[in-house]
């Protein structure tokens, strides 16, 4: 059984133009002690998903499907129980380290209270703990920076803050939500360090949500790439960067810098034509139907379910539906080549 | 901090020569002679010999505003002709009275609004919340004097539960401790809530609760420690406001306070206890305003360090 | 043209989210009728405001006199309706000028800065430093109390605080890119400071009218009540519920009503100048 399932999870948001839908049914899985990650541009749901494995989406959400944690669905617990398994089975690390730590409390404060208020630990033995756990996200001088200020330090030492915040309890799934991007690129790549080494000691699962493909290369063990909240593609991380298939999948590999690549200076980035539609008037077929280069009559009408390419490789895209992929990618040529001789 | 606070006191003295200089000159030099003045109203020639010898009404305005600032920095505001005392005695004898009004009336006021303004940000747009908040913004709207010449009807005169003035005993205070009170209230309820809804948006409240915590901890340890900051500086500035007189107040009800002092002295022309009472009224809230300052400097961790 | 085009869909919006905001649409509307009800005064009541009628003096409220006499014999409704009038004026005169000055002195103290920035905000201090009645009280200790001396003192007590905040918006709108551009290519300061700074500044000037106008209905009040303010016969509200405190016992219609218009009057300032403030910042207010 999977640490984490989430099947067919729909959420919509009431708003005052009418329902948004935000996330449109998405398969999403995650065993124990892999990390997965869920990338896509802004908008297309991927925070929202992460908020509503933890419980956290705002009142005017309306959420369906299932979101099993080790078989027990969370969207069925009442608030009482989630608020229990937040912190203890689940955790959460956020964007903006700094902004996400509260400005006048001390560090050791906010790492103590869960301990101390939940768990009913004394303080001198939860401050222990909280020196220990620093250690373990390698703080130095732990014992030191428990009577700091968030102000005081800097933005990676308050996302380590937050990652031993987010472990003290041991929970069994770790959400990162965009955990380096408000980060130097230094200190990306050691944070990014740090949560390897750390599911690698704790056997810690991670939900790694993120817009940057880098990321996700680094650290990812499998990848969901969304897109309007849709799952478009889905397998491991080889699958997905060396093979991808989804027309918006490499327009995102085309789109990311490689590294060691010597920058001439004079190539300008690829980037996709178009932008994000608009959730509240979402096109009836394919969401990426309008920005896509090899879009048919079909896509505008009829979105296409997840087709199996592989053992673990899925994909959502016409191209690969029915008849086999020599046939269709013929026809894309053909189409290619009426473009140019117009 | 001490070289902060040291600062601070420093940069409040051109503020203060101004205030005196306006007062001064606005008693003194707008409106002519002011033994003309004097005469039109009070006529005992002995008080009024001394008030010309006192003020020295023959010197030019400049040196008579030196001489002012000198017996300011002693603590020396003048000699009121009505009460025949020095202003100073006169001011402190009124002070207490408006003391204990309004350190009731902020009492109340904190209690009251901090409390009501909780209530109504914990469940935005719910019954109870519009139902402070009409409360608050009706305290808020309300004529002073109108409000106390209600409750005085209501209280006194049909239901004969309260004295209506006066100033004896504790009874005394219910009335204008609740006009007061009640508008007092009004701005701390209305200020704490939108400082704890705009604390409930921020990052660090997912953060809380993502932890696990109970929402009643998450707001009262997360969210209103860092809501209560401006609400604190406001509460500072609004027991100085207070307590340099609550005019209206103090002239419904018949409180021999410092607003009562003012109004008194303006009526009896008298015009070095008007003088007197403005200015120690000024000086309370430059003293209100300062100590918001460091308050806040105090309770805010990112300023505390800043200036160290 | 595209600079027009988004200033129209930003009052557009605004315009929008105050609609849909009920309390602030019931301001509104409450202020609307007090204002028609001042200008078309002698079309709604037959009495004149001044006329004694020692006969009818203190009459209860009857069919004929809706909210009774006063001690004078003056129709209660009348002076009423003519002193919505001073009330809305002793609103909107004062806090108009104070905005006017408040937001002349913060552009020029925040676009020139040095030496013209320390005095004049030296000067906003000094006024921000009095309890504001208080300063108001000294004012007309000094000019003697009528209504025109009520507008001056409460434009000079009204104009530091809006300055304060000008200026500071001024100071950040000095740092945007068009405005030092404008400045390179040697545009004059004053075409800078109406053409560039100062729209950037309505909303905010438009805020503080809202709150501030209330403000000084109470004032009046306060300092007619304190007998600094209106003199007599004027319809002031404030003026007639002070003489009502005489009559608390045997007339309190005379006290009472006027004080209930009052509280009236400034919620429906209040309602609306949180709406409008709820408008510009949605944010806030949940």
């Amino acid at each position: 059984m999977s640490l984490l399932e989430i099947r067919d999870l729909m959420i919509t948001f009431q708003t005052q133009r009418g329902l948004l839908p935000a996330v449109s049914g998405i398969d999403i899985e995650a065993q124990a002690g892999e990390i997965v990650g869920v990338v896509g541009e802004s908008g297309c749901g991927k925070t929202v998903t992460a908020l509503s494995v933890m419980g956290l989406l705002p009142d005017r959400a309306r959420t369906s499907g299932e979101i099993l944690l080790d078989g027990t669905d969370l969207l069925g617990l009442t608030p009482e129980e989630m608020r229990r398994t937040r912190g203890t089975r689940i955790s959460m690390i956020f964007q903006e380290p700094m902004a996400a730590l509260n400005p006048v409390l001390t560090v050791g404060r906010q790492l103590t209270e869960p301990l101390v208020r939940i768990m009913g630990i004394g303080e001198s033995e939860a401050t222990e703990q909280a020196v220990r756990m620093l250690e373990t996200v390698h703080v130095s001088g732990a014992r030191e920076r428990l009577s700091a200020y968030p102000h005081q330090l800097s933005g990676g030492l308050c996302q380590r803050v937050m990652i031993a915040m987010a472990l003290i309890r041991q929970p069994r799934l770790l959400i990162a939500d965009e955990p380096t991007t408000a980060l130097d690129v230094t200190i990306q790549a050691q944070i990014l360090d740090l949560l390897r080494e750390l599911r690698d000691r704790t056997g810690t699962a991670i939900l790694l949500i993120t817009h940057d493909l880098g990321v996700v290369a680094e650290l990812c063990d499998r990848v969901y790439v969304m897109y309007a909240g849709h799952v478009m593609e889905q397998g491991n991380v080889y699958q997905i960067f060396d093979d991808p298939m989804h027309p918006y999948a490499y327009g995102l590999m085309r789109s990311m810098p490689e590294a060691g690549r010597a920058n001439t200076g004079r190539e300008e980035l690829y980037s996709i034509p178009g932008t994000v539609p608009d959730l509240m008037n979402m096109p009836s077929g394919c969401p990426f139907c309008p920005r896509c280069a090899e879009s048919g009559p079909l896509c505008r009408e009829i979105l296409p379910q997840l087709v199996r390419i592989s053992k673990g490789h899925a994909v959502r895209c016409w191209k690969y539906v029915g008849t086999h992929r020599a046939h269709d990618a013929d026809r894309t040529e053909e189409r290619e080549g009426a473009r140019v001789a117009r | 901090m001490i070289r902060y606070v040291l600062l601070k006191i420093f940069s409040t003295i051109p503020i203060l020569i101004g205030v005196s200089a306006l007062v001064f000159f606005l008693m003194n030099v707008v409106p002519g002679d002011p033994i003309a003045i004097m005469q039109r109203d009070f006529i005992d020639p002995d008080a009024l010999e001394r008030v010309r010898r006192e003020m020295h009404l023959d010197d030019p305005p400049m040196v008579r505003y030196v001489r002012f600032l000198k017996g300011m920095a002693h603590g020396d505001l003048g000699y009121s002709y009505k009460m025949r005392r020095p202003v100073s005695g006169v001011i402190a004898t009124a002070f207490p009275n408006t003391l204990k009004l309004a350190t009731c009336a902020a009492l109340v006021s904190w209690i009251i609004g901090i409390a009501a303004g909780v209530a109504s940000a914990v469940k935005p747009g719910s019954f109870l919340d519009n139902a402070l908040m009409g409360f608050s913004l009706t305290g808020i709207s309300m004529p002073t004097f109108w409000a106390a010449l209600v409750l005085q009807y209501i209280f006194g005169v049909l239901l004969g539960a309260l004295p209506v003035a006066g100033f004896d005993s504790w009874k005394h205070l219910v009335l204008p401790v609740a006009v007061l009170g009640w508008g007092q209230s009004g701005i701390v309820a209305r200020l704490t809530r939108s400082s704890l809804l705009d604390a409930m948006r921020r990052d660090y409240i997912r953060t809380a609760r993502a932890k696990g915590l109970r929402e009643r901890i998450v707001i009262s340890a997360h969210a209103l420690k860092n809501a209560l900051l401006p609400v604190v500086t406001i509460m500072a500035i609004q027991i100085s406001s207070l307590l340099s007189g609550s005019i209206v107040t103090e002239s419904v009800f018949g409180i021999p306070g410092i607003g009562r002092l003012a109004i008194g002295a303006i009526h009896n022309r008298d015009m070095p206890l008007l003088q007197g009472t403005v200015l120690f009224g000024t000086f309370l809230v430059i003293a209100g305003n300062l100590i918001a300052d460091m308050l806040y400097g105090t309770l805010d961790p990112r300023i505390r360090y800043v200036k160290d | 043209m595209s600079k027009t085009d988004d200033t129209h869909s930003i009052w557009r919006d605004l315009v929008r989210a105050y609609r849909n905001n009920r309390m602030a649409t019931a301001g509104l509307a409450i202020v609307a009728i007090l204002a028609l009800a001042a200008i078309f005064a002698p079309l709604i009541t037959p009495y004149d405001p001044y006329k004694l009628d020692m006969a009818n003096a203190s009459a209860a409220p009857s069919l004929e006199h809706p909210f009774g006499t006063d001690e004078l014999g003056r129709d209660l409704f009348t002076r009423i309706v003519y002193g919505a009038r001073i009330s809305l004026m002793i609103g909107i005169v004062p806090a108009l000028i104070a905005q006017i000055v408040g937001a002349v002195v913060g552009i020029v103290s925040g676009y020139y800065g040095g030496i013209v920035d320390h005095i004049l905000m030296c000067i906003a201090d000094v006024v921000l430093a009095f309890p504001s009645t208080l300063l108001a009280l000294a004012i007309m200790y000094t000019l003697s109390g009528s209504l025109v001396n009520l507008f001056i003192a409460l434009s000079v007590v009204g104009w530091a605080s809006t300055a304060r905040v000008v200026r500071s918006l001024t100071l950040s709108l000095k740092e945007q890119e068009y405005v030092e551009a404008a400045r390179s290519i040697g545009v004059r300061d004053t075409i800078i400071m109406l053409r560039h700074i100062l729209p950037n500044c309505i909303p905010t000037l438009i805020v503080l009218l809202t709150l501030r106008i209330p403000d000084y209905i109470l004032q009046e009040a306060a300092l007619s009540f304190l007998g600094m303010g209106a003199q007599p016969p004027t319809p002031s509200w404030g003026l007639i519920a002070t003489k009502g405190k005489e009559f608390l016992f045997s007339a309190p219609w005379i006290g009472i009503t006027p004080g209930i218009f009052i509280l009236i009057t400034v919620l429906g300032f209040n309602f609306m100048g949180d709406g409008v403030r709820d408008a510009l910042d949605p944010e806030v207010g949940g």
